[in-house]
């Protein structure tokens, strides 16, 4: 299995004001340059979730940014996720994605036969190359459509 | 609330909206292209009872209702584990419990749920949060 990650993509604050509407969070420091200036932040916040799903949003090759190649995502399901932050991420960064440690185990379901799970971690750099964020996802195929 | 006013316990619970108009605004912003979160047939198809809420989304609905009960705090981290799909158009509920706090530090730990109509666990998780 291999991921694919862009070379570094910006953190917007157009994008960041669309993605934190879209989860109804109207906390300030997602919206509104002046109070998070205000707060002492260089500039408006990116809601934590912001930087896994934006390892969704295409590249210039219209690819996601991730991929899990060698997984049928037609019966992939996402078992969790653990977002450990060293700092908060704002507009104007850059952010690197490094895959890491990818770990994979197979368990037997009661509904959709046996299930494949794959834990993967991915760090992320900012700009000047310093950790920011620590994401661990587990995916859970399964052999084919759930019974329920 | 100040954290000097807070005790284990406390807890606030918010009704997010996971209407299949806001779950597609959803997917629009994080780009995700996935049927099965959008389209109740194209979910029946793959096996599962409707259209489903995206893991990431129930995630920001739960980031969301951290900052309705602690606004404009700091998320040092937060752990979800997606145990049964969140339905979408059904009436779920988020839920926030403080389990620890340091006035010191100025952190709080935090349980996270969310629920369905029958209060059965979809969403499980922890967070730590900085005041």
């Amino acid at each position: 299995m291999a991921h694919i990650h862009p070379p570094g993509f910006p953190i917007e604050r157009g994008k960041i004001h669309e993605f934190a509407n879209s989860i109804l969070d109207d906390n300030p420091l997602y919206h509104d340059e002046a109070a998070a200036r205000a707060a002492g932040l260089p500039s408006v916040v990116a809601p934590p979730t912001f930087s896994a799903a934006s390892s969704f949003f295409p590249d210039p090759s219209g690819r996601g940014a991730t991929s899990f190649a060698g997984l049928d995502m037609r019966f992939v399901l996402h078992g969790g996720q653990e977002l450990l932050f060293e700092r908060p991420i704002f507009a104007g960064d850059v952010l690197r994605a490094e895959p890491g440690e990818t770990k994979s185990y197979e368990k037997d379901g009661k509904r959709g036969g046996k299930m494949k799970f794959i834990e993967t971690d991915v760090l992320y750099r900012d700009q000047r190359g310093g950790v920011v964020l620590r994401v661990r996802n587990t995916l859970i195929q399964t052999a084919g459509v759930v019974q329920s | 609330m100040p954290i000097e006013e807070m005790s284990l316990g406390d807890e606030l619970r918010t009704h997010p909206d996971v209407s299949l108009a806001n779950v597609r605004r959803f997917t629009s912003a994080a780009k995700l292209s996935f049927g099965r979160f959008v389209d109740h047939e194209q979910a029946r198809k793959e096996g599962l009872p409707g259209a489903i809420v995206p893991g990431i989304m129930s995630q920001g609905i739960l980031v969301a209702a951290i900052h309705a009960f602690a606004p404009g705090c700091e998320i040092d981290n937060i752990d979800t584990v997606f145990r049964a799909p969140v339905l979408v158009d059904s009436h779920p509920t988020a839920r926030v419990v403080v389990t620890d706090l340091d006035p010191a530090a100025r952190t709080l730990a935090l349980d996270l749920t969310i629920t369905d109509e029958a209060n059965e666990t979809r969403v499980a998780g922890t967070a730590t949060v900085r005041l």
